[in-house]
């Protein structure tokens, strides 16, 4: 039944240009929003699911505020925001997020893997002429056996 | 870097202990278990006089890797100078060829010119590294880094103000 809803109101939207006008409007707005506030992302087969959103289109009525709770109550997303926060209470060290994890190292490892933890967020290189100068020279005042790790650590080498 | 100590500078080249005590007199050396000086192959290699060059490849094999893969150690100026003075035409055209490979692949890989204020000295000092100076003395084609990567960390750890004008002491 959902799905035929889905499929009328696809029809109606595609009936009609101002409609879609609207459509392309709201969905970019909550695809975006969901990205920001949510860090999850959605495509558009996902927006038409959500009721504020098709009312927002049909109706000249605003966006409702309800609709980053309904955002939320998408199947995907819940599964995303779990993982998200499981990820999190790991990276807080609490071991109820651990024993939650499979037993073994191998699936630990595999686990968290797929959780996104796969280690320190690569480093931009430095963008600037006179960032990277003033990295360097702040490389070269220490010893040698130093350097490098350091160089790495700020993306230089 | 390679590191050779005494016993086997006298057997690679069929030398007496004394002999090589003699040479190694004025080098930098590491003192390794059981007390044994250890030198940088780099710094023995101008002791070898030129009737002995056919025994450079064997002292290559039985030099230690003491693992430290990018630092040349301290007064590397005079001491790379010492190695070019020993060096002969090919291993001179060699060593050259890698120096432009280096400059290019340092000027490629930076925007800024903190690590051309050194390169001079680094230029110098790219003969004491052991993949440098296995295709420099050796012509070992498979020593040679990949430059693209390895030519700014070599920079980074050994760029320092050196003297380049100071008289080596006879």
């Amino acid at each position: 039944m959902m799905s035929d809803s889905n499929e009328n109101f696809r029809a109606i939207v595609a009936s009609d240009d101002k409609l879609k006008a609207r459509w392309e409007a709201v969905s970019d707005k909550v695809v975006a929003d969901a990205a920001k506030l949510l860090g999850v992302t959605l495509d558009r087969e996902d927006v038409v699911a959500l009721p504020s959103a098709r009312l927002a289109v049909l109706t000249d009525d605003a966006l409702s505020d309800d609709y980053l709770n309904e955002v939320k109550d998408l199947e995907a997303v819940q599964e995303h925001l779990r993982q998200q926060e499981l990820r999190a209470a790991l990276e807080r060290g609490e071991d109820d997020a651990l024993a939650s994890l499979p037993k073994g190292r191998a699936a630990r490892m595999a686990a968290a893997r797929d959780l996104g933890m796969t280690g320190a967020a690569p480093v931009p290189a430095p963008s600037s002429v006179a960032d990277e100068a003033t990295l360097l020279r702040r490389l070269l005042t220490l010893s040698p056996a130093e350097r490098l790790a350091k160089a790495r650590a700020w993306g230089l080498a | 870097m390679l590191t050779v100590c005494q016993t086997d500078v006298a057997n690679a080249l069929g030398l007496s202990r004394n002999t090589v005590t003699t040479r190694t007199r004025r080098l930098e050396f590491t003192h390794a278990a059981q007390g044994a000086r250890r030198y940088r192959l780099a710094d023995v290699l101008p002791t070898i006089k030129a009737r002995e060059l056919d025994k450079v490849p064997p002292l290559f094999e039985l030099a230690e890797d003491d693992g430290e893969e990018l630092f040349v150690g301290d007064n590397a100026v005079p001491r790379a100078r010492r190695l070019e003075g020993w060096l002969r035409g090919e291993q001179r055209e060699r060593l050259f060829g890698a120096q432009v490979t280096f400059t290019g692949a340092l000027a490629a890989s930076v925007q800024s010119s903190v690590l051309f204020e050194h390169h001079e000295s680094l230029r110098l000092k790219l003969a004491l590294t052991d993949p440098v100076l296995r295709w420099t003395v050796l012509g070992d084609g498979d020593a040679l880094p990949p430059f693209e990567h390895w030519a700014v960390p070599f920079a980074i750890t050994n760029a320092r103000y050196e003297d380049l004008h100071e008289k080596e002491c006879a």
